[in-house]
């Protein structure tokens, strides 16, 4: 590759293109400066900031805060409360990536035809992408509460008394389908669009090969849909691991503490930390920390595996 | 970058400058996405150098450029990045929770929340509310499908 440096512009022009130079500079700061100032005010800095807040303590109704030192990540991540929210959004991301990734991947194959009326399905599926999480969690909470549901009636026993969101062994599962329902659109229409990357040429050997329909969904389409399914899943776990409006909306963290996620615990109305900044912002550091984590991991960990084709 | 572990700094940011329970509250921290920039910035990667150096030949500098030529090109990408930051703001739920303490400055999810909160015991009224904030979204969802799955299938693409 030849690039056009500034050693081929002849001699008697060069003071001209430095001038130039030294105004496209001057160009370039003043189309970057409004994105830059924003993404440091309101992203950058907030981070920084977050980072150091996190040593602070303050007393209970908030103020008098005093910097209580580094350690005090060690023991936010050790604490009783920290480590049970840790463990309600682990279980939130186990419980809803799979499935969700399972659910949207046999909904994009299902209408993946060229049959007339499929165009139909596809919107239906794609719709709930357009759903706030306070549409999809209220809509959610009157098919699950007793008191006016009608899911509650069909399945009977703890969905009725005391109800799938009151009972500590279902809250978090009734929380998870609601926030499946809501992601599964996105999946839809990301595995779609992965569907239709994939080459004809490729299904038509598999065809003449006599490979079944499930040989050529194992061997064709689950293999080229490896880069689509990494970028959904990295997505489904950040939300996952974000998310807040469904555990505020449906059980406020309840019953006693078994859907306060990490979220939960940091923003809530009900959470013991709500005026302390210093360990929300501890903890919203550490679940930053978790995030990219996990990210990396899943990234390294699947891209090895991961066919991009070329 | 997750935003959800910025949002106790941002609400004091937005407390000590008096912009709780204002329009620049609730939107000025979305002024610019970092989405929104490699989105953008894809589409102008894929411009052919034949194009800037034709261009300068016609005597347009950098600013004509971008207006005469690179930005009609990118204007389905564009197209979708309004609609993907229509959408994502119109049901964006912690940020106008924390940032509005006044009705008054209810976004309709924040609204929904409250009148979830008033209204519990009067499912019907609860669920008209969902009604009306789910339907301007589906309608433009009906119209706009092309464009939406464009904006949520670009971070999918390798590059």
């Amino acid at each position: 590759m030849t690039r056009r440096g500034p050693s081929r512009v002849s001699s008697h022009a060069h003071g001209r293109s430095h001038g130039r130079a030294r105004r496209d500079w001057g160009l370039a700061a003043a189309l970057l400066a409004p994105s830059l100032s924003i993404l440091g005010v309101f992203v950058l800095y907030p981070l920084g900031r977050a980072i150091l807040l996190g040593r602070q303590r303050c007393d209970p109704s908030g103020d008098n805060c005093r910097t209580n030192g580094w350690h005090q990540y060690v023991d936010v991540f050790r604490s009783r409360e920290f480590q049970q929210a840790f463990g309600v959004t682990f279980r939130f991301a186990l419980m809803t990536v799979p499935i969700g990734l399972v659910l949207g991947v046999a909904l994009a194959v299902l209408v993946d035809k060229q049959l007339r009326g499929m165009g139909a399905f596809r919107t239906i599926f794609s719709s709930t992408v357009a759903t706030s999480v306070a549409v999809a969690s209220l809509m959610w909470f009157f098919l699950l509460e007793p008191s006016v549901g009608v899911l509650a009636d069909w399945i009977g026993g703890t969905a009725k008394n005391p109800g799938l969101l009151h009972s500590e062994g279902t809250a978090l599962w009734a929380v998870a389908v609601s926030s499946i329902w809501a992601n599964l659109g996105f999946t839809f229409i990301v595995v779609t669009a992965g569907l239709q990357g994939i080459p004809a040429d490729l299904y038509e050997s598999a065809y003449v090969d006599g490979a079944s329909g499930w040989m050529r969904f194992s061997n064709v389409t689950f293999p080229m849909l490896g880069p689509t399914l990494l970028f959904a899943s990295v997505v489904l776990t950040g939300r996952a691991f974000q998310s807040y409006g469904e555990f505020d909306l449906l059980t406020g963290g309840g019953p006693n503490g078994s859907t306060t996620s990490l979220t939960y615990l940091i923003y809530g109305n009900n959470s013991l930390i709500k005026n302390d900044q210093g360990l929300q912002s501890a903890s919203a550091v550490l679940l930053f920390i978790v995030l990219l984590a996990l990210a990396l991991l899943q990234i390294r960990g699947v891209e090895k595996r991961v066919h991009y084709g070329n | 970058m997750p935003f959800e572990a910025t949002v106790v700094v941002n609400r004091s940011t937005m407390q000590d400058l008096g912009w709780l329970n204002s329009y620049q509250g609730l939107a000025v921290p979305f002024l610019a996405t970092a989405f929104g920039t490699f989105l953008v910035r894809q589409v102008f990667l894929t411009l052919p150098k034949e194009l800037r150096e034709a261009a300068r030949m016609d005597g347009l500098g950098h600013l004509g450029f971008l207006r005469e030529v690179a930005v009609p090109l990118a204007r389905p990408t564009l197209g979708a990045l309004a609609l993907f930051g229509f959408l994502s703001t119109w049901n964006q739920y912690l940020w106008p929770t924390s940032v509005s303490t006044e009705d008054d400055w209810n976004t309709v999810q924040s609204g929904l929340r409250a009148l979830s909160l008033a209204e519990l015991d009067k499912p019907n009224l609860v669920i008209a509310g969902t009604v009306i904030v789910a339907m301007p979204i589906f309608v433009i969802l009906l119209v706009f499908q092309r464009q939406l799955v464009r904006g949520l299938t670009a971070g999918a693409v390798k590059g």
